[in-house]
């Protein structure tokens, strides 16, 4: 038995070859809402985002003005690709007090999976100003989109070599690629000894984005293939937008 | 009859029925300050407007030491999400998902420990005497289903000082509202599996379940521990009967409000006020037969009379192949039903016996005893509904009317003029 499904299982038809842990089991056996809610959240780290959505939309049921919900079902139905119900989730959300940029980094990246480059950015820019570790992961995406939109690369707009990145170390890499400060080659054998999937996935697509931008679409595709091959973390965003990229 | 009925349709906890009672008071909060000045160690309780389901109750929280039982449940959704709310990146998720529900692990207490506290508490006797009986009720279930003496049972869910604080709090609102009657419907006890200090346990907790042996209770189609030990051992405890709500005119209703919400409103319903009269459920036991002398039948009734009926007579009916034969019906509560039917087959030639569950209204009787020239004589008032009536004891009229070689009407009327 598989300890989390495959992206075949969740956006494909294959079948989800993950059984219910004891802490699913026990929360299948309560019919509150906050055990639904726990119960999608638990089948989201199993990946199960079907069942989640499943789940979330049970708890729904029960209480339809928890803004926490929608968000966790938007995201859940980000994840599966449902890009209209993830922003009726997200709207929703908003309607029930979320400030715009509480929504901002999800709705930007549904709005980069669609192509929507531009009013992507603007979403991401949203949840500025927000300090702490996710800033550099919204300076990523932001700088991400404007290299889709101009086709060149750009400089990571807001980033600062002594920002405070917390665990996004990772995403702090990719941004020092973007700056120059760091050159493809480097961060290239940097990625060949990174066993952390995330800590993989994240600069890679960042580099794959930069070689397309840079006239090297070869390559680009060449490390958008690597990156896929990290399937543990096929729903992380940069893994799905890789897929997206390639499949979508 | 000031009568109470508790509408357990979602079960009932402790804290449930302390809110649902509170609504009844005129003054909630002046209850709550007494509670509060009773001097159970650390404990502070407030009172919240809940809703659920669109409907507005009372929650009732008890903190001990600044902290409310089970509040580190609250702790799984973290902030810690941020930039992953939406279910990615899941490696640096760290959802303490697997805190939930751990509401039965508690600082231990024994018995003795209780019966302590609740001595040292500056409560009414009656009131005192009512929490140790509804402990008492706890330990002894505890006992049964660890197999263990009350000595050695320490307590968890039930031992905590937040559960003494309820125990307390709803056995001093009822000695407050002073109902004449307990009603409280079947109670729904929900199904399912619970985690609790000792492992999975199915729904009703084993406690619960022997806490509630005798009493009307089912699983119905929610998941989820409805019932607890303590709200199982408060309705035992104070509960008159289990039965449907009566005949009755509301003057108070409280909602108290649990903290979960299921698909349906998750409170406990008290309401309070006059019932016109009393409400019972009676059996109809009944046979035909065709076959039997009326000597046979005539002992037959005598015998279900001594048997316990409330009630036994025969109707003259037309039979097949028309033979004239005769209806046997007893009246009994359900506790005689398997008595009745041995009798019934015993002391009749039927093959088969029908039931019917029929409600009965009945007026509330009370019987005075008036001291006369000609002796005792025992005067029965029924009332509710409205009506009054009196009545003269047929008996002693009998005994005045043989005595005096009177009418039994004239020894009515000699009883009035006196």
């Amino acid at each position: 038995m598989a300890e989390r499904a495959s992206i075949e299982s969740q956006l494909g038809s294959a079948p989800c070859e993950v059984g219910d842990d004891e802490n699913i089991f026990l929360l299948r056996e309560s019919d509150d809402y906050q055990s639904r809610l726990l119960l999608g959240n638990a089948l989201c780290s199993q990946y199960r985002f079907r069942e989640a959505i499943e789940a979330y939309r049970s708890a729904e049921l029960i209480r339809g003005d928890d803004p926490a919900l929608y968000i966790r079902l938007g995201g859940a139905y980000l994840t599966v690709r449902k890009f209209d119900r993830a922003e009726a989730a997200y709207r929703r959300a908003l309607s029930l007090g979320v400030p715009e940029s509480g929504v901002g980094y999800q709705r930007g990246f549904r709005l980069y999976l669609l192509g929507d480059f531009e009013e992507a950015e603007k979403q991401f820019r949203k949840c500025l100003p927000c300090g702490g570790e996710l800033e550099i992961a919204v300076i990523y995406w932001r700088c991400l989109c404007r290299m889709r939109l101009t086709g060149a690369p750009q400089q990571p707009e807001g980033f600062r070599q002594d920002m405070e990145v917390g665990h996004h170390t990772a995403y702090k890499r990719a941004a020092e690629l973007f700056a120059g400060m760091r050159s493809p080659e480097e961060t290239l054998s940097g990625l060949e000894a990174e066993r952390g999937g995330l800590d993989y996935v994240i600069p890679a697509y960042g580099l794959c984005r930069l070689m397309v931008c840079s006239g090297e679409a070869g390559k680009g595709r060449e490390l958008l293939e690597k990156v896929l091959l990290r399937r543990e973390v096929w729903p992380s965003l940069p893994y799905l937008a890789a897929w997206n990229d390639k499949n979508g | 009859m000031k009568t109470l009925y508790i509408d357990c349709g979602m079960g009932a906890a402790g804290d449930m029925l302390t809110a649902a009672l509170l609504e009844l008071l005129p003054d909630p909060d002046a209850f709550i300050k007494r509670m509060d000045s009773l001097g159970i160690p650390g404990v502070e309780i407030s009172r919240e407007k809940a809703c659920k389901c669109g409907i507005t109750g009372t929650h009732v929280t008890v903190r001990v030491n600044g902290e409310e039982e089970g509040e580190h449940l609250n702790h799984h959704d973290n902030d810690h999400e941020h930039e992953h709310g939406h279910g990615h990146e899941h490696e640096h998720n760290h959802e303490h998902e697997h805190d939930h529900d751990h509401h039965h692990e508690h600082a231990h207490s024994s018995m003795k420990d209780i019966e302590e506290l609740i001595a040292s508490l500056e409560l009414p006797q009656k009131v005192r005497e009512d929490a140790l009986a509804v402990y008492r009720l706890i330990a002894e279930a505890e006992s049964v289903c660890h197999g263990r003496p009350v000595e050695q049972i320490h307590f968890h869910e039930v031992g905590s000082i937040d559960a003494v604080a309820d125990v307390t709090a709803v056995c001093l609102l009822m000695h407050e509202l002073a109902p004449d009657e307990v009603i409280v419907s079947p109670v729904h006890v929900g199904s399912g599996h619970v985690r609790c200090a000792h492992g999975i346990l199915p729904v009703p907790a084993p406690a619960t379940a022997y806490i509630l042996r005798g009493v009307p209770i089912y699983g119905g189609g929610i998941k989820g521990e409805l019932c607890t030990p303590t709200g199982a051992a408060l309705l035992k405890h104070f509960a008159d009967r289990f039965g449907d709500m009566p005949v009755m005119s509301a003057s108070a209703i409280g909602y108290g409000m649990g903290k979960k919400d299921f698909p349906a409103a998750n409170c406990v319903r008290a309401m309070i006020g006059e019932s016109g009269g009393l409400t019972d459920e009676v059996l109809e036991l009944s046979c035909n037969v065709d076959d039997m002398t009326a000597e046979a039948i005539g002992f037959a009734c005598e015998r279900l009379f001594e048997g316990g009926a409330r009630e036994v007579y025969t109707v003259p009916i037309g039979m097949k192949k028309s033979r004239p034969g005769t209806l046997i019906r007893v009246m009994c509560g359900r506790e005689d039903r398997d008595m009745m039917l041995g009798l019934l087959f015993k002391h009749t030639t039927t093959i088969g016996v029908r039931e019917a569950v029929t409600r009965r209204y009945v007026l509330e009787r009370r019987v005075e005893t008036l001291e006369t020239d000609d002796g005792e004589v025992r005067l029965k008032i029924s009332s509710g509904y409205g009506t009054t009536r009196r009545k003269y004891e047929y008996d002693d009229l009998a005994r005045i009317a043989r005595e005096k070689d009177i009418s039994l009407r004239e020894a009515e009327e000699l009883i009035e003029e006196r």
